[in-house]
């Protein structure tokens, strides 16, 4: 019965012992999480002294060039270099990512997700090359033509310009030619389904557990969620939001209420093990250098709208609505003031949420966000509020990351450029939002009224794998602060977290499938109950759009009014 | 004509997952292409490369670019104020 208990929630508790560091799942998560963080980690910091030696050659040419008066090949090829010098490009980590690679986008052709054709014409591209190689030589030669003259000649200088723009546009079509050979990811699949199944299970044999029965059904649970990264990949659902998490709650469900969820499957339906070990993964990604990024402006509409807006909706929803439960309020009200799904899972996963409170916030986020990524870039437009203002309303309002940028793109580019950061910087806060629920579940909710609770019990209760997860998450935001920002640009966002996010993404789609297998559309349906959960929603999401804007307007308008005319 | 329950559940099973997709992925994809706003909304997504269904901020590849140049605009705007205090101080004879 307490199993069954425990299998309904996201996170298990008990009282702390030290055995549990080998037999807990959520160690587990966190020692899985360090494992493939620190994989990663050693493979690009070994390659360290190698990045940096060459990121300060193409600075100093940078440097060097950016003192003409046009821009040179040399600076061009410096600047991509130096761009596509990452951590990620190292030949060890490319493979690693390579295995993870999920199914691609796709809409008439279903194989398309999984086979990328061959493509391109040799002949066409050794022209192509050639034309490249002759017009870089052209530009060469009017650049140090422009230069004997030292860069005073007007016509020498627009005539090097115009070579230089010339081999780009060469440079540009060569690389568009160049022939590719076909590949497919069915053996990278393979490779990472066996890898995940038996990192899983080294965890599941220590907690006890039939190895075995949970290697199989785990297999189960990872084809399904290949399948779901392939419906999630359909371009035409892909553009309203639909996305791989969603596909695999539909799918577990579809499966579930209607053939019945195989017994075979059933020991690798871990929800909170799969769910744990990704958010562990994903506090690699919460780096909180980046609140920095657009400066006060942006930390008063992400930091401080987003946490009033919380609370608020909270405490609506247990004085005047009178939620009948307290992890579905918490969990709504997070989903729909952070960012939408991420925000929704490590919620849940702190305030020990059921699987269908989870499902049920996920679905009203998604359905919302439908709505508003049209309707809200719609009313700016209609209304005319300027860029700034749109892309900082749309920012700090619609849930989902992808979708706000996408609302962005939908207004201009810098409404995207602002919303787009701004939905960052409120990413970053799930960090703090998961222990403060955590915090609060430990010593408000979890315990009768009036009751003291000691640190011990408060320590027995937290949920350990938010430790983890902050752990990570401020090791990263600390390596990535001291490294500067380029190293930290090549090594911890364009490295070590191109590696975290490929597996966190995997480890999600797990965790959405095996909700889905273990749901149940009634249950489901009984949480809908007076409608509460999407009074809520609305309740809180008009209120968060009547701040958002107040502070948006009152930050980029009247106080920082200089950034917003640098934007 | 008698079917087994493990027919029926199959039967099930392919309806509902026939009527999702006949919905979500065909109907809806159709009906909101008549729209011009959402023919605009998804050429942007396919110009900028983004996943409307992106969960976090690094599953969508223009935020580093747009982290970039807001944090350019913002160094930009502290400048102009430091020089407009500097100015301001010459001025006064500070």
């Amino acid at each position: 019965m307490e199993n069954q208990q425990n299998n309904d929630v996201v996170v298990d508790r008990g009282e702390a012992k030290w055995s549990d560091l080998w037999l807990k799942e959520d160690y587990w998560a966190i020692w899985i999480g360090f494992f493939i963080l620190l994989v990663s980690a050693f493979m690009i910091f070994g390659a360290r002294g190698d990045i940096e030696k060459k990121m300060a050659d193409y600075n100093a040419v940078i440097a060097a060039e950016k003192a003409k008066p046009f821009k040179t090949v040399e600076l061009i090829q410096a600047t991509a270099a130096k761009k596509a010098l990452t951590g990620a490009s190292l030949p060890s980590v490319k493979s690693l990512i390579g295995i993870t690679k999920t199914p691609g986008k796709w809409s008439s052709n279903p194989v398309a997700s999984f086979v990328t054709p061959a493509k391109g014409d040799q002949a066409a591209a050794d022209a192509a090359k050639a034309r490249a190689a002759e017009a870089l030589t052209a530009a060469k030669a009017a650049q140090t033509a422009a230069a004997d003259a030292q860069f005073k000649d007007e016509a020498l200088n627009k005539a090097a310009v115009d070579a230089v723009s010339a081999w780009e546009s060469a440079d540009k079509a060569a690389a568009a030619a160049k022939v590719s050979a076909g590949s497919n990811i069915f053996l990278s699949l393979v490779i990472l389904g066996l890898g995940l199944g038996v990192m899983f299970s080294i965890g599941m044999m220590a907690m006890g557990n039939n190895v075995p029965q949970f290697f199989i059904g785990f297999l189960g649970v990872f084809v399904l969620s290949v399948f779901a990264n392939f419906l999630g990949g359909f371009a035409p659902t892909a553009k309203y939001g639909v996305n791989a998490e969603i596909m695999s709650i539909v799918l577990g469900l579809l499966i579930a209420n209607t053939i019945g969820t195989p017994k075979w499957i059933m020991p690798a339906v871990q929800v909170e093990y799969y769910i744990k070990a990704g958010l562990v993964l994903l506090g690699a990604e919460v780096l909180f250098g980046k609140i920095l990024a657009i400066g006060v402006p942006g930390i008063f509409v992400a930091w401080v709208v987003t946490p009033i807006v919380l609370i608020s909706t909270f405490i609506f929803g247990q004085k005047i609505l009178k939620m009948p439960s307290k992890t579905l309020n918490i969990v709504i009200s997070a989903d729909m003031s952070v960012c939408g799904t991420s925000a929704a899972i490590a919620t849940a996963a702190a305030c020990r949420a059921k699987k269908e409170e989870l499902t049920l916030s996920v679905g009203l986020s998604l359905a919302f966000t439908a709505i508003m990524m049209i309707a809200l870039p719609a009313l700016i437009k209609a209304i005319g509020l300027p860029e700034v203002l749109g892309g900082a309303w749309i920012g700090g309002t619609i849930d989902a990351t992808g979708s706000v940028a996408a609302a962005g793109a939908f207004l201009g580019p810098k409404a995207l450029q602002v919303a787009a950061t701004i939905k960052m910087i409120q990413n970053v806060l799930i960090g703090v939002t998961a222990f403060c629920v955590a915090m609060y579940w430990c010593t408000k909710v979890e315990c009768n009224e009036g009751q003291q609770v000691t640190a011990m019990e408060i320590w027995n209760r937290f949920p350990k794998f938010v430790i983890g997860f902050l752990a990570v998450s401020i090791v990263c935001s600390v390596v990535s602060g001291n490294l500067g920002n380029d190293l930290a640009t090549s090594m911890i966002d364009k490295g070590v977290v191109s590696v975290a996010k490929a597996f966190r993404g995997w480890m999600f789609a797990l965790a959405f499938v095996s909700i889905g297998l273990a749901t149940n559309f009634r249950e489901l349906a009984s949480y809908f109950k007076g409608g509460k959960p999407i009074i809520l929603y609305v309740v809180g999401q008009s209120f968060n759009l009547c701040l958002t804007l107040l502070m948006a307007w009152i930050m980029f308008y009247k106080v920082f009014p200089d950034i917003t005319a640098s934007i | 004509m008698n079917f087994s329950p493990t027919m029926r559940q199959w039967f099930r099973f392919a309806a509902y997952g026939a009527m999702f997709w006949l919905v979500f992925c065909v109907g809806l994809p159709r009906l909101l292409s008549l729209s011009e706003s959402w023919r605009t909304f998804g050429a942007a997504q396919d110009k900028w490369n983004i996943h409307a269904g992106a969960v976090y901020y690094t599953d969508v590849p223009v935020t580093r670019d747009t982290e970039t140049a807001n944090r350019a605009a913002v160094r930009q705007a502290l400048d102009k104020r430091l020089q407009a205090i500097s100015k301001a101080d010459t001025g006064t004879g500070m």
